[in-house]
């Protein structure tokens, strides 16, 4: 085990290969603006962003082992809320996202402590979760007020930094790398707590969790608050960034599916898994998108569904798993 | 200290447990036998909450425990192990301990020591840091009653702990649950080894189709008919 | 509200997959769009009647439910629950985007003779069509019901619904009956998609349409109940066709989500009770 050797000669277990290659790959995507591209950028912000997104999700699916497969609700409820604060009332997206990610966390309150109060199995989630977010699709698609069918337009301010608005994507790169690293702070110190723990403990085995006196249904609802409300925060992220959103860009069973896929990818349940995942995952969408094309076709969906099930079939458990095998 | 009172429990026609009385007093260790499907495990599930009886009181400390979700009945000094040991299987052996150690220390730190105890008091320090789901199952039943222990429990529901093992392990197991005992516990156990359920009680009630049949010192249970009558055909022998 | 007859006959089969494997099957829809896009072109090409193709489509699509059961879900069915939910997600999506990739996003519709047949009973407008879909997806429900009820293959259905190792241990082959109940679930979708073809387009998204209705109808019912997705059905075809009236279009679903969710914080057992 060269990391423990490592740690053991040192002294100092932050000179383990467990930092030391996190730590370099961050120096390296801290500096990469400097010479990337514009494109280039643009799909590493996908890639945080999904990641971020993901490790969201992780907290709740992964950790908590609660499948939502609606995680689009809390999205869009980010997006919409502080695009509609900032169209209507002019306030800035700044305090809008945390307007979102409240709504969102009170949204997710509400369906888990629905889902989960009566003791439902795992499926009744999963479904509510979909229903609820195909709701909040039909509405806004349906209600004018918010956009209907051909979304928002977000009022171009040019550079203003005080409303979260950048010309150029730097920006945007930095905001969207600090949230992928802040959402991975936040699983590493979970994973580390008592209330992680009590996740764990839920999600391997409810009733032993129940035996030893876990709230198991508080525990739940917590997950899903927090899960929500950092979701949301990614959603109003994304509608500062393309500056439009629509209801199946937001609400739609996709943005649900592409949270979730990455996260299975790369590993549930582990802290670098939504991150592996992500990488993993966006060029390729990438460059599936470029051959044929988004939707048209079908063919990304197709591959995304042959991804998925392929997964499930031969690495359930993602791809870090695997990983660590390997270096140990 | 624990109180049952004409406990009652069906399951869609078929009478689980029937007018079930059943007293504990502190330090006490009281020992559940009965053929197969006598409905052991079902008081066991009523006591701690798992499952709601249908008629009858349960008081603990003289508060009633049939309001109280399984959780809070843990919370107020009652655990139980599970007949099938059901370690959460992606955590470590410690951290198995852990989660019920966090129950009574809320810092990681502290409760960590605390499970880090735990293992030792039972013997399974050298597992301590192996993946639960991968250790023999000998251990696994260990790991169900540290487990339990963790979480500092005042009465101690213990379900067929020691199904399926050695005659060595075993003898580990009882003088663990001696040594249980002396730390203050209250013990309630449901055991088909009898030899081990006989040496170790105070006290043994009998149940046969969810009716008590027979109460009293191992001695005189054992020397009982109708004990004997209902363990005919089982391969069970009474000493 | 004729739907509804169509609707619980798929919902039969998602509720009998539940009942028997304990799998959602998400990619249930899809199959009824595979059915509706065989029988249209059993129709175009061969000139098939939609309602006489159902006896091609009932070998046809066992023989897919089967080959799904055996390549796909048996591998997963020992597995985590995440597992087999998203296992048939992913086939949902493959299976959807498949026939997007094949077909096009075109609508395509039959005309028949009878396609716009309305008959008039005492001042309700009947839909001939509809009236028709209705029917044969009762009589097949019916069918499958005295299967359940009087064969040997069906009893031991019955007898895996309820109690798995007991079924097991009183000599049933456990993993046929998973194999024969996942195909027969998937046949009720594919013939539900034949009944539907002379009136409803045909698309690769109508599985979802149906999917998420029927879904609602199973849980409306109980998992696992049959006699409840029937009842739900019927109820859910009622409920959308009142729906209709009050709310514009692409609401209607919404009538059924509405549904859905009430029924999972009140009676998340369903009207007539769990398996």
């Amino acid at each position: 085990m060269n990391g423990n050797v490592a740690a053991k000669i040192s002294g100092n277990r932050f000179w383990s290969i467990k930092f030391i290659g996190p730590t370099l790959v961050l120096i390296f995507l801290i500096c990469l603006p400097l010479f990337a591209g514009t494109y280039t950028l643009h799909l590493m912000i996908l890639i945080f962003l999904y990641a971020y997104l993901g490790q969201s999700w992780n907290i709740l699916g992964g950790y908590a082992g609660q499948l939502s497969l609606g995680h689009g609700t809390f999205f869009g409820l980010g997006a919409y809320t502080s695009t509609l604060l900032f169209i209507h009332l002019g306030l800035t997206p700044w305090l809008g996202i945390l307007v979102g990610a409240i709504l969102a966390a009170l949204c997710g309150i509400l369906i888990s402590f629905m889902s989960f109060h009566f003791g439902l199995k795992s499926h009744f989630f999963a479904l509510a979760t979909i229903a609820f977010a195909e709701i909040f699709r039909l509405f806004a698609n349906t209600i004018q007020w918010v956009g209907g069918a051909q979304g928002l337009l977000l009022p171009l301010k040019g550079n203003a930094p005080g409303v979260f608005q950048f010309i150029e994507k730097d920006p945007y790169y930095y905001i969207a790398l600090a949230m992928m690293i802040l959402s991975t702070v936040i699983v590493y110190f979970l994973q580390r707590s008592r209330y992680g723990y009590y996740f764990i403990a839920i999600r391997e085995n409810e009733e032993a969790a129940k035996a030893l006196g876990i709230n198991t249904l508080r525990c739940k609802i917590l997950a899903t608050a927090i899960s929500a409300f950092l979701t949301a925060m990614g959603g109003t992220f994304f509608a500062q960034y393309v500056l439009y959103i629509d209801p199946s860009g937001s609400f739609g069973v996709l943005v649900s599916v592409e949270i979730v896929l990455r996260t299975i990818v790369g590993g549930t349940g582990t802290i670098f898994g939504p991150i592996l995942g992500s990488f993993a995952l966006s060029p390729l969408s990438e460059l599936i998108q470029s051959v044929v094309g988004v939707g048209r076709s079908g063919v990304y969906m197709m591959v995304y569904g042959a991804i998925l099930m392929t997964v499930c079939l031969v690495m359930p458990n993602g791809i870090f798993p695997y990983l660590k095998r390997f270096f140990k | 200290m624990l109180e049952v009172r004409g406990l009652r429990k069906e399951f869609g026609g078929l009478l689980a447990v029937k007018d079930l009385d059943l007293c504990l007093d502190e330090g006490e260790i009281l020992g559940l036998i009965g053929p197969n499907g006598a409905g052991k495990t079902t008081v066991f599930n009523l006591i701690s909450g798992f499952l709601r009886p249908n008629a009858g009181e349960i008081g603990f400390k003289g508060d009633s425990l049939l309001s109280l979700e399984s959780h809070q009945i843990c919370l107020k000094g009652i655990t139980r192990t599970f007949q099938i040991a059901q370690p959460f299987q992606d955590l470590t052996v410690l951290e198995n301990v852990l989660v019920g150690a966090f129950s009574q220390e809320k810092k990681f730190r502290l409760a960590r020591e605390k499970a880090v105890k735990v293992l030792q008091f039972v013997g399974l320090s050298e597992f301590q840091d192996q993946e639960a789901g991968r250790i023999p199952i000998a251990s696994q039943k260990r790991l169900e009653l540290a487990k339990a222990l963790a979480t500092k429990p005042q009465l101690l529901l213990l379900d067929e702990v020691m199904a399926g093992l050695t005659l060595t392990e075993i003898s580990e197991v009882l003088s663990i649950i001696k040594k249980i005992r002396e730390s203050g516990i209250t013990l309630l156990i449901i055991e088909h080894v009898m030899h081990a359920i006989m040496s170790v009680s105070d006290r043994i009630i009998v149940l046969h189709h969810g009716e008590k049949i027979a109460e009293g010192s191992p001695q005189r249970v054992a020397k009982d008919k109708k004990v004997m009558d209902a363990y005919l055909g089982e391969d069970f022998m009474l000493e | 509200m004729l739907m509804g007859g169509v609707y619980a006959l798929i919902a039969i089969g998602l509720t009998l997959i539940f009942g028997v494997l304990e799998i959602v099957n998400f990619a249930h829809g899809e199959f009824v769009m595979l059915g509706m896009y065989f029988s249209y072109f059993l129709f175009t090409l061969l000139g098939i009647d939609p309602y006489l193709s159902i006896f091609i489509i009932i070998p046809l699509l066992f023989f897919l439910g089967i080959s799904t059961y055996k390549f796909l879900i048996e591998k997963v069915m020992g597995a985590r629950l995440h597992i087999q939910i998203l296992l048939t997600l992913g086939l949902m999506l493959f299976l959807q985007n498949l026939a997007l990739f094949i077909w096009t996003s075109d609508y395509r519709s039959v005309k028949l003779g009878y396609s716009t047949t309305v008959y008039n009973l005492q001042g309700l407008m009947v839909s001939f069509p509809r009236f028709v879909a209705c029917l044969v997806a009762l009589s097949i429900a019916a069918i499958l019901y005295i299967f359940l009820k009087k064969t040997d293959i069906g009893m031991a259905i019955r007898a895996c619904t309820v109690e798995k190792e007991g079924a097991a241990l009183v000599g049933i082959n456990v993993k046929r009956i998973y194999l024969v109940a996942f195909g027969i679930g998937i046949v009720c979708a594919g013939v539900a998609g034949s009944t539907l073809l002379p009136f409803f387009y045909v698309s690769p998204t109508v599985g979802s349409i149906f999917v998420l209705t029927a879904f609602v109808i199973v849980v409306l019912g109980g998992m696992g109940n049959f006699a409840g997705a029937l009842l739900g059905g019927l109820i859910i075809g009622v409920a959308e066709s009142m729906g209709e009236v009050f709310l514009p279009g692409s609401l209607k679903q919404v009538v059924s989500f509405t549904i859905f969710i009430l029924i999972l914080f009140f009676k998340p057992m369903g009207l007539m009770g769990g398996r």
